[in-house]
């Protein structure tokens, strides 16, 4: 694998020293857990229903130095998740750590510990390029020198340095998504969060994000990446979890995954995967309405 | 809460918002644009006005006989050749009201004219015709009056100038033998409207001048026919009579554009963040929610106090210039140059203006998914913040207690006070003014956060809401405490019923009719709707209405403390009776009250009917269901408070209220630390029984004994007997009562009325 090099962000140097190094001779398991989710539920309350359970007893795991899939089609709960990971939305059931503090307890240290990117690119219209990575470096609490050299470094790994002066309005979609990283990026954070962050962008802007997520992985950032696109997640992900309604209905290595189903094609599996779900479902309303009669 | 994410929040909106070119139009520009433009046509619009030269088409003037008069008599008259008499008309006037005269007059027109005379309110399609002709007729002239002098009638007796025993007219009662002018015009034409005005005041001054040439004739004083005059002397500083416009315009000014000033910044820093996607990412970051919002809000402060501020110097430098304008052109006009120091006042008041206003609107904004429908719903603030505003530009309106305590109107009265210079007044009500204007922007603020706390509101999405299934919502989403939403509207409701309704029972005659009216306002308005609340919208009645045994001790504690606290309470009771004196109505109503109460079979009847069944009801009602459900709001001073406030608004009477509101506390604090409400119905008893005896108390045989005048001192005012605590005893008593305070805060100190193990 490659660790240093053209196209390897790396780490700012306070926080080089837990992620590199021992790191790298560590296994997956060995690793420490960067982000822990255990039995995760999530209800919305519901004019008609009384609540609406999103997310529904999830539970997984992400380590330093791999990128973790949460694949799915819309409405399965993977926006969810990563809001709760972010601390945006708060847990109805259930535990999440991030880098080892709790979303509810710490919340303030779980989000100086993740940099999080959306579907929407989020970027301010009336402010530029560096104004905007600039704004977020400072609330992350970075002095001005270290922000200034990190705000360079960054620029400059993603050419950025043409728009500097740009308003965000001003910026094409590829453009902004560029920012969002950067600014996702700035505070350098162990774990990173791509919600859907390919959604919508044309095929050479997918393709640059992609291999960015996959070279933030060299520099040992633990990133969650979720996404509806099966062959993104099959070629990005150490790690799958397969989402349908609110429930992980199985996760781990593609590769494993494929072998347990008896699938290799990670599209394949995962229409298998709903469609034995969607059929557990029905025979359990079946089981219910025969034992009322 | 980290000042440093506050401020690079701060910084952020500020350079945001001054780089859209929205906000800095209508917040900055348009202020600066707008009274100027309208001051420059203001002065335009009088210019022409004033200039507008107007014509009048005398008809039928010859000379004084052409009214009966004289040729003997030297009276002066009317017209000189083709212009009024400068005697009666001054040189300035004459240019503004020439005249076209012809002493004849045609066939035709005498024609119309007669019919017009004789036929004034005809609205047949003929009279209607008639008064066209005439219109055209001026329009034909070129003139914008017709006077028209009838001939005299020849071989009539002349009015002045003959023998008084031989005239014709010799009372007012002949009034048909007075020559009569006729004056025609369209009203509904301004320039009509206006040559009429100047017209008349000619007439008026030539006809005041033959009637003292008259008198004069007669060997009359000029008293025969004006026995007085009216000399109008206005005491007022010219400072201000000045001020007196200036004192509704720039308080309405400031305040309404405070509040508009706060709308486009809040809408695009909450609904537009949303709509941009950029909220979710400030979410995300290390500021916290708190830092969030006060930092939005000190953005959308400094907008609506910078909006207000620029609408203010705008319209008094606009205001100085059109004076000015007025003044070098020799218009008298009835405003005077703005106090300098009012400026100042508004500049002081603008802070908590725009404070509420921001962090209403913003509470407000952050509920909308789009900046369109935030605009939607920054309306009603708007509908809600005009009339509290307009209340106070009423002529009668005046700062009182009561208006004091109306948030917008008291703050806008206090400001008129102060411009108008009187400090005095300002001093006395600054405190209930600044207190209800402090606990506003705090509740509006800490609304404001909530709203930001909210995932649901934070990340609403579109819903159908159904009335039916927003009713099943509320039975079938039970919890043990009512909701924070259903204690306020159950405070409200039981305020509304109880001052509405009770009106509708006639004043009591007699003791039977005070005690029905009495018992059935408390049971039906008071105690039912929470009742009926806590069995449809709780899962335990019981528990939500606070029913549970205490044991002995809270009780005997709160009849304790009711007892040591009752002298502070009486005494707070009089200062603000004192300071803000009630009406005589007030008076009256209680002297009507003693009378009804002497009727009673005996003094435990008033006991229980005073102090037994608001204890009971009230207490169901405001420590029942009301607080019990804003212990929802996580903190039990809060709930204490507001149920406090609302069982002071549900007291009629607003001095009772404030002493209310002050009690409410002590009983609030009686019942969310025992955790039940018979401590806090002891309380109340105990507190309501006091009041009856002490006053009971001092018309009684016991005002004789020796140990009366050491705990009483007893005066009257207005005719009504009132009784005092002295002070030592008030001093001794408050060393228990802290004693007793403590020992209720010992019994709960968690923020939650439920124990840990019984939460549902």
């Amino acid at each position: 694998m490659q660790r240093t090099g053209e196209g390897v962000l790396p780490s700012m140097p306070q926080a080089a020293p837990r992620v590199q190094g021992r790191l790298l001779t560590l296994t997956l398991s060995e690793k420490r857990l960067m982000i822990h989710v255990r039995e995760l539920v999530k209800s919305y309350p519901d004019l008609k229903k009384g609540s609406f359970t999103a997310l529904d007893r999830v539970s997984f795991d992400a380590r330093p130095g791999e990128i973790y899939g949460l694949l799915g089609p819309n409405g399965a709960g993977k926006t969810t998740a990563l809001r709760i990971l972010s601390t945006v939305l708060a847990p109805t059931e259930g535990t999440v750590t991030v880098n080892g503090f709790d979303v509810q307890k710490q919340p303030g240290k779980v989000r100086r510990s993740i940099g999080f990117v959306s579907t929407n690119t989020a970027v301010y219209d009336r402010m530029t390029a560096w104004e905007i990575v600039e704004y977020f470096g400072r609330l992350h609490g970075m002095s001005k020198q270290v922000l200034t050299e990190r705000m360079e470094f960054l620029f400059e790994r993603f050419q950025m340095n043409d728009i500097r002066d740009v308003l965000g309005s001003k910026m094409s979609t590829g453009m902004q998504q560029k920012v969002s990283i950067a600014r996702a990026l700035i505070h350098d954070p162990p774990v990173l969060i791509f919600d859907e962050a390919t959604s919508g962008l044309d095929v050479l802007v997918a393709r640059e994000v992609l291999r960015t997520v996959a070279s933030l992985r060299e520099t040992g950032k633990c990133i969650i990446f979720s996404s509806h696109i099966m062959r993104e997640v099959e070629r990005l992900c150490d790690r799958v979890a397969i989402m349908y309604r609110g429930k992980i209905l199985d996760e781990g290595p593609t590769e494993e995954l494929g072998e347990k189903h008896g699938e290799k094609d990670v599209e394949e599996l995962f229409f298998r995967l709903i469609s034995m779900h969607e059929l557990q479902l029905q025979r359990r309303s079946l089981d219910a309405s025969e034992g009322t009669h | 809460m980290q000042l440093s994410n506050i401020r690079f929040i701060y910084m952020r909106e500020l350079r945001d918002q001054l780089r859209d070119r929205r906000t800095l139009f209508t917040v900055l520009i348009l202020p600066l644009l707008l009274y100027p433009l309208l001051g420059v046509s203001f002065i335009r619009i009088s210019q022409f006005m004033r200039a507008h030269p107007t014509r009048c088409w005398v008809v039928g003037y010859q000379n004084q006989e052409s009214l009966g008069i004289q040729p003997d008599y030297a009276f002066p008259s009317l017209l000189v050749d083709d212009a009024f008499n400068s005697d009666f008309c001054p040189e300035e006037e004459s240019a503004l009201l020439t005249v076209k005269r012809d002493t004849g007059v045609t066939d035709a027109l005498q024609k119309l004219i007669d019919q017009a005379i004789r036929n004034p309110d005809d609205e047949s399609n003929e009279g209607v015709d008639r008064r066209l002709k005439i219109q055209n007729l001026l329009i034909e002239e070129q003139v914008d009056l017709l006077l028209y002098f009838p001939p005299y009638p020849p071989g009539a007796p002349p009015i002045f100038g003959a023998d008084p025993e031989n005239s014709e007219v010799h009372s007012p009662q002949d009034s048909e033998a007075i020559p009569k002018l006729y004056v025609f015009g369209n009203l509904a034409r301004d320039e009509s409207q206006i040559a009429r005005t100047r017209l008349f005041a000619v007439l008026e001054r030539w006809r005041t001048t033959i009637v003292d040439e008259n008198l004069s004739e007669s060997q009359l004083p000029p008293t025969a026919s004006r026995p007085f005059v009216i000399e109008d002397r206005d005491l007022a500083a010219t400072l201000g009579r000045q001020a007196i416009l200036w004192s509704k315009i720039l308080p309405f000014v400031m305040l309404i554009w405070a509040l508009t000033g706060a709308f486009y910044p809040a809408i695009d820093t909450c609904a537009g963040e949303k709509e941009r996607g950029t909220l979710e990412t400030l979410l995300c970051s290390p500021a916290a929610r708190s830092e969030i919002v006060v930092g939005k809000m000190l953005n959308v402060m400094t907008f609506s106090a910078a909006s207000a501020m620029l609408n203010l110097l705008s319209i008094m430098v606009s205001g100085l210039f059109i004076i000015q304008a007025f003044q070098q052109a020799g218009s008298v006009l009835p405003v005077g140059f703005p106090p300098p120091l009012s400026l100042l006042w508004l500049s002081l008041a603008v802070i908590p203006a725009s404070a509420l206003f921001s962090s209403l609107a913003l509470a407000v904004a952050v509920f909308a998914r789009s900046t369109k429908e935030g605009q939607y719903y920054l309306v009603p603030l708007l509908l809600i913040s005009l009339p509290l505003m307009m209340v106070a530009l009423l002529p009668a309106t005046e700062l009182e207690l009561g208006t004091a305590l109306i948030p917008l109107t008291g703050l806008m009265l206090l400001l008129r006070e102060l411009i108008e210079g009187e400090y005095l007044q300002a001093i006395k009500f600054f405190i209930p003014v600044m207190m209800v204007t402090g606990v506003a922007v705090w509740l509006s603020a800490r609304w404001g956060v909530s709203q930001f706390s909210k995932e649901t509101i934070i990340f609403r999405e579109s819903e159908q809401l159904g009335i039916l299934s927003w009713v099943k919502q509320l039975i079938r989403d039970r919890g043990t405490y009512a909701r924070v939403g259903e204690a306020m509207f159950c405070g409200l409701l039981v305020i509304l019923l109880h001052s509405f309704l009770s009106m509708l029972f006639p004043p009591p005659n007699s003791w039977t009719s005070f005690a029905s009216t009495t018992a059935i306002s408390l049971i039906a308005f008071v105690a039912t709707p929470p009742l009926l609340m806590a069995i449809f919208l709780t899962r335990n009645p019981f528990k939500s209405l606070l029913l549970r045994w205490s044991g002995p001790g809270p009780i005997l504690g709160a009849i304790a403390l009711a007892c040591c606290l009752h002298p502070t309470l009486m005494w707070i009771s009089h200062w603000v009776v004192e300071i803000y004196p009630p009406s005589p109505e007030f008076f009256t109503l209680q002297k009507d009250l003693e009378s009804v109460l002497l009727q009673a079979p005996g003094l435990w009847a008033i006991v229980l009917l005073i102090a037994g069944t608001p204890a009971i009801c009230e207490e169901i009602a405001f420590r029942g269901f009301v607080m019990s459900g804003l212990s929802g709001l996580k903190n039990k001073y809060a709930a204490i408070t507001l149920s406090a406030l609302l069982f002071g608004a549900a007291h009629g009477i607003l001095q009772q209220s404030m002493t209310a509101s002050v009690t409410g506390i002590a009983l609030g604090w009686v019942a969310f630390q025992s955790r039940s409400l018979y401590p806090a119905i002891a309380y109340h008893f105990t507190h309501n029984s006091l009041s009856v005896l002490s006053a009971a108390g001092a018309e009684s045989q016991a005002a004789e004994t020796f140990w009366y005048p050491w705990l009483f001192r007893v005066t009257t005012d207005e005719g009504l007997t009132v009784v005092h605590y002295q002070w030592p005893t008030t001093f001794v008593l408050w060393l228990p009562a802290i004693a007793l305070i403590y020992g209720f805060a010992k019994l709960n100190k968690t923020h939650q009325l439920a124990r840990e193990e019984s939460l549902d």
